[in-house]
């Protein structure tokens, strides 16, 4: 099977997502789509899966021309694309999903019904670890994907598009994705990677292009030539992060003692420790052991079972306590309103201490600052938050939240989304409180990123906290097993 | 893209469509990404317009009449002459404010179907006021009346409010379940102890003194209370929109952690909603007894309640499109009455109508491709 897009072009009112973009998509090959947020790989794919219908340019396959006005459509060319966003059902089973995705489902479907029966093996071939009998509510997200896969390639996708895979995975899921995806590829599947990770592309791209401003700016076999992908995605020098000055005997801020609780399947169970002035601790585990409870928690959004929670020798005052920043998981839905603009929303928190009648003309200056310091794009104030890309979502709440002078900041999962640019600016400014004195709790998914930025390290697992240990000179090997939960 | 999708709030209003805040502060630069993806919402109503047409006729054809000469019937009765327009003028003030009484709860993403049982509610507190007050009130009893029944709805409305919160009952089903009381409440008491001893069997309460009754112009029946109904919507426009209060209940129905965050209590603006929307409804309740019908009887309002969660539903939590919709179903309404006397059909042809622009809207409002493909990135 061989794909050829040929100048596709789309533009979104003032944007051009996509600017003739040429390019050919092989069986038997990995091909990773490399570009920072907003370069327009999501909208390209989107165009070859019928969801973006393009102003210009043609498609065909194996020399014949197409145009997909729906997925639909393109599944029935074989062309299949894992979104961002899971289309699972949770409350069935792993098999029943699978057979909803069928291509021609049969009226009845018994539990030894032929189409279940493939699909079911089909997903032994891909993962023979998962129970197809699990209700997909009960999968940890690296599985739901998994299963996600199991079903467009059960709808007979011979072409796979998989958008930011590894964004919701921990470093081991991750590396389980990327063998599957050279198995795909070996298997005569075509298999194109939309990422803005370099460990994706090295660990697991046959070839690598790299896409800037809806152009493609690179096309590569060395995809472990990581310099020369980042300068063209970034077309510069990635910013710097200032050196951090080693605090010493400096005195408490943040102390937790015996902290539980609970929050639907996730709890904390027991978690103590204190923090000084200026310190970054990093929280490291594998997704679903309770990471969004304890930044929850942290931030007094969240009832507390037993234990207490200082910062300065004071209880937080509710989820509003102003001395605390806080970035949730999944900004779109947990920090952002989608319908007002981002203006209204760089002001949400103060909503109460708005003028009564709506001008903002006066806070308008300061606010496009903003946009520029966290290079949020497009820099519209009145767009609506919700036309926003997942990566400009979280830099447009990381601009609100990281602009004043909080005591302590609480990240959850800060990175999700961002490119090379944007999470090393965020490190910066995580780095530019810590120096003034603030309390940082970075609750990540990215080891390597948590042992290279943070003082002290912790693990969370299943609730329970291990650690915290100083990041310098922490051995791997012993945070692998608490993240398994080996020993703590 | 997920995100709670409540019936009545068009979770795409983050796109195109004119009354979303961020829109509505400044419409020049609307979010201009989605567009192509997405049917305006003047395509919408055209094509609604159109499939309605469509499915009226067959359903004409399918009563056996001449369909031309019933869609001349609907013409006649609902704009075709002055007092037709008058007729729908009066029929729109109760729907208009029924409809306020499903979009301010759906404001917060809640579904309330309680108008109809709000309706009746505040019409036997108002009643109980003006029955209790006889003429003692002079010139302030008209509005001491509508008072009492906004409160009376608003009470009932609230009821069904602090089950959700303190109990976390689905206001969609205690509203729906709580609309049979009132009516069977206000048949008790004109059957019972309010019923007018002169009235020779008819179950109604005593005719309402001059005082109570609400002033009417130009020689129809229109009367004060669209006036009301106008007012009431324009203000919830503009609090919704050009205040603070708008920008708050966004937060509550789009990102509930940030609201809790900014310090917004989603108990308290449920209540108030819930009571807001309950007043409204207890408005039109008391005002279709005192113009209407001049005195408390069963069967009040012609499911005016209904017909504004209709409304509500077609306006997709804009607030600025409930006028022209409700002025279009009570045409509806108002031309059905004219099927009925004119042409000798049941009136239940106004339901199937409203059934019909149901659906009409709702296959107008399917999108081809799915919303998933707006993303920039």
């Amino acid at each position: 099977m061989k794909v050829e897009l040929v100048g596709l072009c789309k533009r979104f009112g003032a944007v051009q997502a996509s600017d003739g973009v040429d390019l050919v998509l092989r069986s038997g090959e990995v091909c990773a789509l490399l570009g920072e947020n907003g370069a327009g790989k999501s909208t390209l794919m989107k165009m070859l899966y019928g969801l973006v219908a393009p102003d210009a340019g043609r498609i065909s396959i194996d020399g014949a021309p197409v145009r997909f006005g729906s997925p639909r459509a393109a599944r029935a060319h074989g062309i299949g694309m894992l979104l961002q966003q899971f289309s699972l059902i949770d409350a069935l089973s792993v098999s029943d999903n699978l057979v909803l995705g069928a291509r021609r489902v049969p009226l009845w479907l018994g539990p030894r019904s032929r189409v279940r029966a493939e699909a079911e093996q089909k997903l032994a071939q891909l993962a023979p670890e998962i129970d197809p009998r699990r209700r997909v509510a009960d999968l940890g997200p690296g599985e739901k994907q998994l299963v996600e896969l199991s079903k467009v390639l059960s709808a007979g996708a011979r072409l796979v598009i998989l958008d930011e895979p590894t964004s919701l995975l921990a470093r081991p899921e991750a590396e389980r994705l990327w063998r599957r995806l050279r198995d795909l590829a070996s298997t005569g599947h075509g298999v194109v990677l939309i990422t803005h990770k370099l460990d994706d592309v090295s660990a697991c791209a046959h070839r690598a292009v790299v896409l800037r401003a809806g152009r493609v700016v690179l096309e590569t076999h060395e995809v472990k030539a990581t310099d020369t992908l980042v300068a063209a995605m970034m077309g510069a020098a990635l910013p710097e992060v200032p050196e951090r000055r080693p605090s010493s005997g400096a005195s408490e801020r943040l102390r937790l003692s015996t902290v539980s609780a609970d929050w639907a399947d996730q709890r904390l169970e027991r978690v103590s420790f204190a923090l000084p002035r200026g310190a970054i601790l990093g929280v490291a585990g594998v997704t679903g052991n309770g990471q969004e409870l304890l930044g929850r928690v942290l931030a007094g959004a969240h009832p507390l079972r037993e234990g207490r929670l200082t910062l300065d020798g004071r209880p937080l005052a509710g989820a509003g306590d102003a001395r605390v920043a806080y970035v949730p998981e999944q900004p779109m839905v947990n920090a952002l309103a989608r319908s007002l603009s981002l203006l209204v929303n760089l002001q949400a928190l103060r909503v109460r201490r708005l003028p009564w009648w709506l001008s903002l003309s006066g806070s308008r200056a300061a606010a496009l600052r903003l946009l520029e310091r966290f290079d949020v794009r497009p820099r519209e104030l009145d767009r609506a938050a919700g036309t926003l890309s997942g990566g400009n979502a979280q830099k447009l709440v990381l601009a609100r939240e990281l602009a004043g002078q909080p005591d302590l900041i609480v990240v959850c999962f800060p990175s999700m989304g961002l490119d090379a640019a944007a999470s090393r600016r965020l490190v910066a400014e995580l780095v530019v409180h810590a120096e003034r004195g603030a309390v940082v709790v970075w609750i990540g998914e990215d080891l390597d990123a948590l042992l290279a930025h943070a003082d002290q390290i912790a693990v969370l697992h299943r609730g329970r906290l291990s650690g915290p240990i100083r990041a310098r000179g922490a051995d791997k090997q012993q945070l692998g097993l608490w993240m398994t939960g080996a020993a703590a | 893209m997920k995100s709670l999708s409540p019936v009545l709030v068009d979770t795409r209003s983050a796109q195109p469509g004119p009354a979303s805040l961020a829109d509505a502060q400044r419409p020049a630069s609307s979010g201009s990404a989605p567009r192509a993806a997405l049917r305006s919402a003047a395509e919408r109503s055209a094509l609604a317009a159109a499939i309605f047409s469509g499915l009226s006729l067959v359903f004409f054809f399918a009563l056996g009449r001449d369909p031309w000469l019933l869609f001349a019937a609907l013409w006649e009765g609902s704009l075709g002459s002055g007092f037709a327009l008058s007729e729908t003028l009066v029929k729109l003030s109760p729907v208009l404010l029924c409809a306020l009484a499903t979009a301010l709860p759906a404001t917060l993403g809640l579904v309330s179907v309680g108008a109809e049982g709000q309706l009746f509610a505040g019409s036997i507190a108002g009643t109980a006021l003006v029955l209790a007050a006889g003429g003692d009130l002079g010139a302030a009893t008209a509005p001491s009346m509508l008072l009492a029944g906004g409160l009376g709805g608003a009470a009932y409305a609230a009821f069904a409010a602090a089950l959700r919160v303190s109990l976390r009952v689905n206001e969609t089903i205690s509203t729906l379940l709580l609309n049979y009381l009132p009516p069977l409440l206000v048949e008790y008491l004109v059957y019972g102890p309010w019923r007018d001893p002169d009235s020779l069997g008819w179950p109604a309460t005593v005719s309402f003194p001059d005082a109570a009754r609400l002033g009417t112009y130009f020689d129809t029946r229109v009367h004060a209370g669209l006036a009301v109904g106008v007012a009431l919507v324009v203000l919830a426009l503009v609090l919704t929109t050009r205040t603070r209060h708008g920008v708050a209940l966004a937060l509550l129905r789009e990102s509930p952690l940030l609201a809790e965050r900014a310090g917004l209590s989603f108990r308290a603006w449920v209540l108030a909603m819930m009571a807001f929307g309950g007043a409204a409804a207890g408005v039109a309740g008391m005002v279709e007894v005192s113009v209407i019908e001049g005195r408390l009887q069963p069967g009040i309002g012609a499911g005016a309640g209904y017909s504004g969660f209709l409304v509500a539903f077609l306006a997709r939590g804009h607030l600025g499109r409930l006028f022209p919709l409700a002025f279009v179903v009570a045409a509806l309404s108002a031309a059905g009455d004219n099927l009925q006397l004119g042409a000798d059909l049941p009136s239940a042809v106004v339901y199937v109508l409203q059934g019909l622009l149901f659906i009409a809207a709702l296959l107008a409002g399917r999108q081809r491709t799915a919303a998933a493909g707006v993303e920039l990135g």
